[in-house]
């Protein structure tokens, strides 16, 4: 039995369901932080319910990321050995900051936010969201700078096989950085407002009382996909060009995966853009809410975008074999040498711990999405025998 | 400029064990402590605003690991592959159960209750026998590559730390739920951390002279184990005249001091190797180069001063017992 091809699957499973949620964090996390903007500037209570149904479905996703993270942390010292032997002294500094300046301070500063409902300063509330917003883009900048990295090793030298860093700066010019970067936040961008659509389309399929809340959330989401989408294929076809020059013949590579998932990929997005100017077409008078066809539609389509990002996912790395650092060092050479049989353990167990607790996850969001917000009241005035819930 | 990072690893990763580790042991009570599901979600609530700034000190750690010393990083989890890999499942199983557990107001949540103790204690156990494992020596040849014995990182030693970081744990535990559990739990909290006293001082002993007999650490080690030995008679004396806040403090640093041994144990080696003329690490050869960590230093610190802050006003916030007008989130 061969470690390698495990070791590579395993690592593939975590990123993937890891790359599920962070997607969605990162696209819900903005529409939470407008909607709060919004219900702080403004005195619409309809504002106010909306950031506390949203955000408990971005606190429920939330959780999953932050464990799935882990796991990715540990694999690059449990199987990637070499990776840290030859770039440790480069690839291990966006990570750091990224843990520290970033993930460190997003989760403190959505503690604060949870543990802060109606018993902070309304303005400082506000601000802890857009604080946790703001280190969520900066854990994918320092997260997509350590990946440009392997896909494009830029600003270095190797000296007796080991890579030494030049210029620290040439690793945020990184072209494989700058085209892909905007390409992913927008894709997380368009992941929330599909999202946010189709919870709401379903609410009007079955004819909610809840229409003033629901016509909003749906504005805001359909809006959102529209920026999101028209973004993610900008970005997305501005690559192609520096992806040219510093990896030429990527996309025509030997592995015939990279090929189909990027047509579907493109296909999607594009489906995705028509979807979302039809949608803004039809917020005119709130047509959008009545055409029940198309709410059906709306509902069906909340996976497009995950799919479409777990497809872009594998042409970028799939087109970046067999290199793990492109031109430096291979997959099969940084694979450490742990018995094939301990890795296959640790791959099943992972991978079944990992689906266990998504699908527990998604049936958990798909339950709190399905019972809508909170009633007026009971947000309003907690009763006093019952515990103080945080709401979110 | 090594030493300051080697200290920087050794503070992020005590604080997480010093903050953590009352999570871990809060939940392997879950199930004797909180009989019913009022009883569960105060217990729950008692680390409820704590958790989420707690758990990630760990994260920081690894990422200071990686930045900072990658050529340890790159050894030390593939050297004991399957504690590593327990110690995941346990804490992603244990994370992840208490943060979805109480989402829904009409859902059952037995399954997450067992998800919650059962991660707690196979966290501690991978723990203890990680950390065994790191004063023992990692089986690594002498190119630094992992002997294929299964068994290896499982000896007894290794196992005496398993169990040990199952007392501590839950001895510091059992002491932060004496102080921020509602009332009513309070004598159940000290009785509990009273009980895990005698076991946590015999596996300080034994840990100790078998270790002095098993290993060849330096007296490096010494102010560590004094620390160990003195907060855990604080913890005692504290916790016999109920004065519960400095049992608290007590036990967190009480689950923080073997950090500290396993950092200084072998100095100036980083790590070592259990096999004959096997591998070994100074701190020096760990370390990323001196550019690197010019750059880290210029990066981390502040951020780190200023996350500490942050956390500090969440403890100031949450100094009191959790009430009828607490916040419950977990």
């Amino acid at each position: 039995m061969d470690a390698l091809p495990i070791a590579r699957l395993q690592f593939a499973t975590t990123t993937s369901f890891h790359f599920l949620f962070v997607l969605l964090t990162l696209g819900l996390v903005t529409l939470v932080a407008v909607m709060q903007t919004r219900s702080a500037f403004g005195a619409k209570p309809e504002l106010t319910r909306m950031t506390r149904f949203w955000g408990k479905l971005y606190v429920i996703n939330y959780a999953l990321g932050i464990v799935t993270g882990i796991v990715m942390e540990f694999q690059f010292g449990l199987t990637w050995t070499g990776l840290s032997a030859v770039a440790g002294d480069v690839f291990g500094a966006p990570l750091a900051i990224e843990t520290l300046v970033a993930f460190f301070a997003e989760s403190t500063f959505l503690g604060l936010w949870i543990f802060g409902w109606g018993r902070l300063n309304k303005w400082v509330h506000l601000a802890l969201i857009w604080l946790v917003t703001l280190t969520a883009y900066a854990s994918a900048l320092f997260i997509m700078v350590a990946n440009s990295f392997l896909q494009n090793p830029v600003g270095t030298h190797a000296e007796n096989g080991v890579l030494k860093l030049d210029d620290f700066g040439a690793l945020f010019t990184n072209p494989a950085l700058t085209s892909s970067l905007p390409h992913v936040l927008s894709a997380a961008l368009m992941t929330g407002g599909f999202f946010v659509v189709g919870v709401s389309a379903y609410h009007f399929i079955k004819r909610t009382k809840e229409i003033e809340f629901f016509q909003r959330s749906m504005r805001i989401g359909v809006l959102t996909s529209l920026v999101g989408s028209t973004l993610v294929i900008g970005f997305g076809f501005a690559q192609f060009g520096p992806l040219g020059e510093y990896h030429p013949g990527k996309l025509e590579g030997a592995d015939p995966i990279v090929g189909v998932s990027l047509g579907f990929m493109i296909q999607i997005g594009f489906i995705a853009f028509l979807a979302s100017i039809l949608g803004t077409l039809l917020l005119f008078r709130n047509w959008i809410t009545k055409v029940r066809p198309l709410l059906y539609v709306m509902v069906l389509a909340i996976p497009l975008p995950f799919v479409a990002a777990i497809l872009g996912w594998l042409v970028r790395e799939i087109g970046r074999q067999p290199w793990l650092i492109r031109g430096q060092l291979t997959t099969a050479d940084a694979v450490a040498a742990i018995p094939a049989g301990q890795i296959l353990f640790s791959f099943i167990a992972f991978t079944l711990l990992f689906l266990v607790l998504a699908i527990a996850d998604w049936v958990l969001m798909s339950r709190v999405a399905k019972r809508g917000p909170e009633p007026v009241e009971e947000a309003a005035a907690p009763r006093a025998e019952l515990p103080v819930l945080s709401g979110v | 400029m090594v030493i300051l990072w080697w200290c920087v690893l050794g503070f992020l990763t005590a604080g997480y064990f010093a903050l953590a580790g009352y999570d871990y042991g809060v939940g392997m009570l879950l199930g004797r402590l909180g009989r019913d599901e009022a009883g569960r979600r105060r217990v729950l609530g008692a680390f409820g605003p704590f958790f989420l700034a707690n758990e990630v000190w760990l994260v920081a750690a690894v990422g200071v690991l990686f930045g900072a010393f990658p050529h340890l990083e790159g050894k030390v989890f593939a050297g004991a592959y399957l504690p590593v890999v327990t110690l995941l499942l346990g804490l992603v199983t244990f994370t992840a159960a208490v943060q979805l557990r109480s989402r829904r107001p009409d859902a059952r949540r037995g399954a997450w209750t067992l998800a919650i103790t059962v991660g707690a204690w196979v966290t501690a156990v991978s723990w203890g026998v990680f950390l065994g494992n790191l004063v023992l020596g990692l089986p690594l040849d002498a190119a630094g590559k992992p002997t294929g014995d299964v068994l290896a990182v499982f000896s007894p030693y290794a196992l005496l730390w398993g169990a040990g970081f199952v007392a501590l744990f839950g001895l510091q535990g059992a002491a932060f739920l004496a102080v921020r559990a509602p009332a009513e739990f309070t004598a159940r909290a000290n009785r509990i951390a009273k009980a895990l006293l005698a076991p946590a001082l015999a596996f300080l002993v034994v840990a100790v002279v078998w270790g002095a007999v098993e290993t060849t650490a330096s007296w490096s080690v010494l102010p560590a184990i004094v620390l160990a030995f003195g907060a855990l008679g604080v913890a005692w004396t504290a916790l016999r005249s109920a004065r519960h806040k400095t049992a608290l403090v007590a036990t967190m640093t009480l689950s923080a001091a073997p950090v500290l041994a396993v950092g200084t144990a072998r100095l100036p080696e980083a790590l070592v190797s259990s096999v004959d003329g096997g591998f070994s690490l100074s701190l020096t050869e760990a370390a990323t180069s001196t550019e690197m960590l010019g750059l880290l230093t210029f990066v981390l610190p502040p951020a780190l001063v200023a996350i500490a802050a942050v956390q500090w006003v969440t403890w100031r916030r949450h100094d009191t017992r959790v009430d009828q007008r607490s916040l419950l989130h977990f």
